[in-house]
């Protein structure tokens, strides 16, 4: 087992010099991620590695009018522990969903978005929601939208060497709301997914639908979300079942085995508006 | 590296590797052998400790984590007013435990019924998920969650009285 140099950083700007002066930096946040299915007795790490703990700035919490910003190392606990109203009901919901209350103690959101074999449990709820990821880099900084971490084959496209900064999550309300985790339970698998919809519904019509599901690939259509908006509910079961089929087949091109879980869950979520 | 902490009480410090996990850190170095090394995956709960006040498994915990931090082992948190309420909870609805994940599910009942409020069933239930055990209907330790929470309300009550 070789000794790893643990930094301690204190500011987002030291962070980055770190990461600039090696790329190959292990960013350390809660560790669930990092320690998983790592059962043995001692645990061979990287060289280098920066424990974000003492990083004021990843820990903070802003609220306007239309947003918040939750500082990506917030554990899922603090956040699931946040007053009724602070965060999206759907968020809050996928949150609840990961792992057990002892993980959550330790797990960050930010852990839980910047995993690059999969999309992880907050990805679907976030994706729906058109959250905003702050991406801090040695050569500077932007704002990118959860959806574009789904890259050309669908799985997720991190920019090699960053930090997720600061998670912006819109706050207007959606009276219908559903998340379900698919597959077997513990640690996500090949064929474990998470699904998110929201439906925004004014005077007995549908003004906005979002679906979105992540796993080893993530999932979100919307040029086909827009097709009903403007129908009258109930929905009609023609458009819907036409809808299905095309969620069916987007999902196909881009994995055969994601669009069985999708479609069926799409069918669920249309099904209660209909 | 060097690592310096609190651990029940008590400023410690030892000489660890990075990647050595709190767990063998509290058994082999502390003698602390209440929390058990079972999945060392943080899916069992059976290693459970409170560290700066939250219940985490010490298995997913790395020596360079616990810098700085407090640590509450069950061996510390037996000398709690919190835990004569667990104990009591257990046994009076007479839960019997191998004593493989006692420190697990002892802390998982205190970290259910610490709040300010009562938990409900449904709370309780889903702090007692951390924690596989191997032996005991969960339906008893639910049981034993609730008689600690009136324990706990007995106990406050007999305090502010006085
Ligand atoms: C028993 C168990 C069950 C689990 N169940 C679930 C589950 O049901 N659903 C689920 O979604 N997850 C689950 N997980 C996985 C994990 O707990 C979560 O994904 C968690 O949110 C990861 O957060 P973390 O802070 O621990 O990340 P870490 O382990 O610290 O990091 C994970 C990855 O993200 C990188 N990283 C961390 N923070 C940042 C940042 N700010 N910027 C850039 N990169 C960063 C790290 O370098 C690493 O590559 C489980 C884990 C365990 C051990
Ligand atoms: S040994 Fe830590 S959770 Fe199982
Ligand atoms: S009482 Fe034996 S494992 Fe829980």
């Amino acid at each position: 087992m070789t000794a790893s140099e643990v930094h301690l950083p204190v500011s987002i700007p030291e962070l980055l010099e770190l990461l600039k002066r090696n790329p190959q930096l292990l960013l350390f946040a809660g560790g669930t991620g990092i320690l998983r299915e790592k059962g043995s007795r001692f645990i061979d790490l990287p060289p280098s590695i920066a424990l974000l703990d003492n990083v004021a700035e990843l820990r903070t919490v802003t609220r306007t009018e239309r947003y918040v910003e939750l500082g990506s190392g917030l554990r899922l606990s603090e956040i699931l522990s946040f007053k009724q109203g602070t965060i999206a009901p759907i968020l809050r919901e996928a949150i609840a969903g990961i792992a057990n209350p002892v993980i959550r103690n330790l797990a960050t959101l930010g852990g839980n978005l910047a995993c690059r074999e999969r999309f992880m449990d907050s990805w679907s709820a976030l994706a729906c929601l058109d959250a905003l990821l702050e991406i801090r880099e040695p050569s500077g900084s932007h704002w990118m939208n959860v959806n574009r971490l789904i890259g050309e084959t669908g799985k997720p496209a991190l920019p090699p060497v960053m930090v997720i900064s600061r998670i912006r999550v819109p706050v207007d309300s959606w009276p219908f709301i559903l998340v379900r985790k698919l597959g077997q339970a513990g640690w996500p698998g090949d064929d474990t997914w998470t699904f998110a919809a929201l439906a925004k519904i004014d005077k007995g019509y549908l003004v906005d639908l979002r679906l979105a599901m992540g796993g080893r690939c993530g999932l979100r259509f919307p040029e086909l979300d827009s097709r009903l908006e403007g129908s009258s509910l109930p929905l009609g079961t023609k458009e819907v079942v036409a809808l299905v089929a095309d969620y069916r087949e987007a999902a196909w091109e881009l994995d055969p085995d994601a669009a069985l879980p999708f479609s069926r869950m799409a069918d669920l979520a249309l099904g209660k508006l209909r | 590296m060097i690592v310096n902490f609190i651990l029940n009480g008590e400023d410690v410090s030892l000489r660890a590797r990075s990647g050595d996990r709190l767990i063998d850190i509290l058994r082999d170095s502390f003698g602390l052998h209440a929390a058990k090394a079972d999945c060392r995956k943080g899916t069992c709960g059976k290693c459970l400790v409170v560290m700066d006040g939250r219940l985490v498994p010490a298995c997913m915990v790395l020596a360079f984590k616990v810098r700085g931090r407090e640590v509450i082992t069950i061996e510390g948190f037996v000398q709690t007013d919190e835990y004569k309420d667990v104990a009591e909870g257990i046994r009076e609805v007479g839960l019997e435990t191998c004593g493989f994940c006692d420190a697990g599910v002892i802390l998982a009942i205190a970290s259910a019924i610490e709040g300010q409020t009562r938990p409900d069933r449904t709370e309780i239930i889903e702090a007692l998920s951390s924690v596989q055990c191997r032996c005991t209907d969960p339906e008893t330790t639910l049981r034993a969650a609730l008689a600690a929470a009136d324990a706990k309300d007995r106990r406050l009550y007999a305090r502010d009285r006085k």
